[in-house]
């Protein structure tokens, strides 16, 4: 945390050095969320997402001829208004009971090597396998499958990357551990070939495995337990832009090895998100998801399915305004929910609009 | 790690910490009143820069981005001159002043060989991503769409209705008036080029009239 902070009032200083051909970006975030569940009433957490305010800082390295570098750092703090602020409840890191903490997101350098088809990669960034690495939902309420296939969805380490005519690839290394940067001889390895171009054929399709010794964590943060889960996957994903659709799906199987118990079962998730904008009124996004996930899949021991949808609305060029519903379709523990959520999410430059509603 | 002695000293040196950043970022609210650029605006970079200048001009060896906003380069002022120029006036979804336009200039070596940019136009199912790669002096060499939502798409990024945009330049464009649009010069190579679809010209119209901004765009930030 004395890291992140040093960071914080380095970046944010107005002596902020600026060196010879970077250009920087800075934004302000705010995210109030606030949802509501017929089983457990409202909650302030939900979706990785909750009431924060936070900041980015975005910069590019260019020499005379070119780009060399991209850095990027992005953190809020968060406040989870299901628990009271103590001593107790205030940056332990652990999501479930913290009311107060801060969180990383984007944490990386990213340098140019070879006009891009091997840009290396260090820092805190996804790791290579499913849509997660191809989209960004930070900010979003629909979320992709890694929480559960994972345990987290960003991780500590490297990577390399390149981009050829009609495919790409992307390999990492990371720490397997989440946000929080533990070692108990714990290593995540994985790699995405993707085949396509969206901006000239309109689809994505990827090919992705992972293998790898996973720390356990609450959501990739707070150290649970020295135990190791040996996790190997592989999976499809395909993105497909049709007409004023956006839709994209994930496949992904594999095994969960818990090293202490000697307990081995085999895992499955499949994932779809379609998102529409309405030709009209192209401010308003109508957005669905369905989520299936199989624990110990040959004996059909759990199985887990949501589907959730709603409305996204920019409000104005600060402000997205976001509304879901979320029904669980069938969940083992017997436990189906539903559940209403709202956001309000601000994003720019300054601080100067959180209040601006007006539409523009 | 264990980076501090004990859970309550840990737990008070958090406090203070998330007291900082509060106070921090209320303190620094002067500064970051400053106009810079947001995301949060729908900017219109390229999908894959790499990928795509290296497709565009196959000769190049790098690339250096540059990202500007109408906010920091001249506000309203600015934006009330291109909007003169255009013909039209700014689209509220999709032209904020705050939206931050990227413009790759492209090397072979250490020669600056031209320049990729994009604009983004509201379109008939959507927002059309037009993208333009010019010589120097803001030359047509290549025109294609990063994204277009029309069940027509096909037609529109058929090859040669593409091509008929090579060689176009601003001058060619300011003969196009988005209000009635028309293009007013019928000797303007921009005459020739037709609708590739029969339903309408919705598309048709809105890629002549985000093309043509792009251009000013383009001549304004960069004419020296």
């Amino acid at each position: 945390m004395k890291i992140i902070i040093l960071l914080l009032l380095y970046l944010f200083s107005g002596a902020t050095y600026v060196w010879a051909g970077e250009q920087s970006l800075n934004y302000w975030e705010m995210n109030m969320f606030q949802g509501f569940s017929k089983e457990k009433g409202q909650f302030g957490r939900g979706n990785d997402s909750a009431k924060s305010i936070g900041i980015e800082h975005f910069s590019k390295f260019s020499g005379e001829y070119g780009d060399w570098l991209t850095t990027d750092i992005q953190l809020r703090l968060a406040y989870n208004s299901d628990n009271t602020i103590s001593d107790k409840t205030i940056g332990t890191g652990d999501p479930e009971t913290d009311a107060l903490d801060l969180e990383l997101h984007n944490a990386y350098a990213k340098f140019k090597l070879l006009y891009g088809r091997a840009d290396i990669w260090v820092g805190h960034y996804e790791p290579a396998f499913g849509q997660e690495p191809q989209m960004d939902t930070y900010s979003n309420l629909l979320q992709t499958m890694d929480m559960k296939n994972i345990g987290f969805k960003m991780d500590w380490g490297t990577g390399i990357r390149g981009v050829f005519t009609g495919w790409d690839y992307h390999l990492t290394a990371t720490l397997g551990s989440g946000m929080g940067m533990h070692f108990k001889g714990n290593y995540l390895l994985s790699g995405r070939i993707g085949l396509g171009e969206t901006a000239l054929t309109d689809y994505n399709l990827g090919l992705s495995v992972l293998y790898g010794d996973v720390v356990d964590t609450t959501d990739g943060r707070k150290l649970r337990s020295n135990n190791l889960t040996t996790k190997k996957r592989i999976g499809i994903d395909a993105t497909y832009l049709y007409r004023s659709f956006d839709i994209k799906g994930e496949v992904d199987y594999g095994m969960d090895n818990e090293k202490s118990v000697r307990y081995a079962h085999d895992v499955a998730g499949t994932w779809v998100q379609v998102s529409y904008i309405l030709p009209e009124y192209q401010r308003l996004h109508i957005e669905a998801q369905q989520e299936n996930w199989f624990y110990n899949l040959s004996e059909g021991e759990r199985y887990d399915s949501t589907i959730t949808a709603g409305l996204s609305y920019k409000l104005n060029g600060a402000i997205r305004l976001r509304i879901y519903y979320a029904r669980d379709l069938y969940m083992t523990s017997g436990l189906s929910d539903q559940r209403i959520m709202a956001q309000y999410y601000y994003y720019y430059p300054t601080p100067g609009r959180l209040l601006d509603f007006k539409p523009e | 790690m264990k980076l501090w002695r004990n859970k309550s000293s840990r737990v008070k040196r958090q406090r203070f910490y998330c007291l900082l950043l509060t106070a921090y970022c209320l303190l620094s609210t002067a500064y970051s009143m400053l106009p810079t650029v947001s995301w949060a605006a729908i900017s219109c970079e390229l999908n894959d820069p790499d990928r795509d200048t290296r497709r565009l001009f196959p000769e190049s060896t790098g690339y250096k981005t540059n990202v500007i906003t109408i906010l920091e380069r001249g506000g309203e002022t600015l934006a009330k001159k291109i909007e003169e120029r255009l013909g039209d006036s700014f689209e509220p979804v999709y032209e904020t002043l705050d939206v931050p336009h990227f413009y790759y200039q492209i090397f072979k070596g250490k020669e600056h060989i031209g320049w990729v940019f994009g604009a983004n136009q509201k379109g008939e199912y959507g927002a059309l991503q037009l993208i333009l790669a010019t010589d120097l002096k803001g030359k047509i060499l290549n025109f294609y769409y990063q994204r277009i939502s029309s069940p027509d798409a096909k037609r529109f990024r058929d090859k040669g209705f593409l091509e008929s945009f090579k060689g176009l330049t601003l001058n060619d464009f300011l003969n196009y008036d988005p209000k009635t649009e028309k293009v007013n010069d019928p000797a303007s190579p921009l005459s020739r080029i037709k609708n590739p679809i029969e339903r309408n010209d919705i598309d048709f119209k809105a890629t002549l009239r985000g093309l043509k901004k792009n251009l000013i765009q383009f001549n304004e930030f960069w004419s020296r």
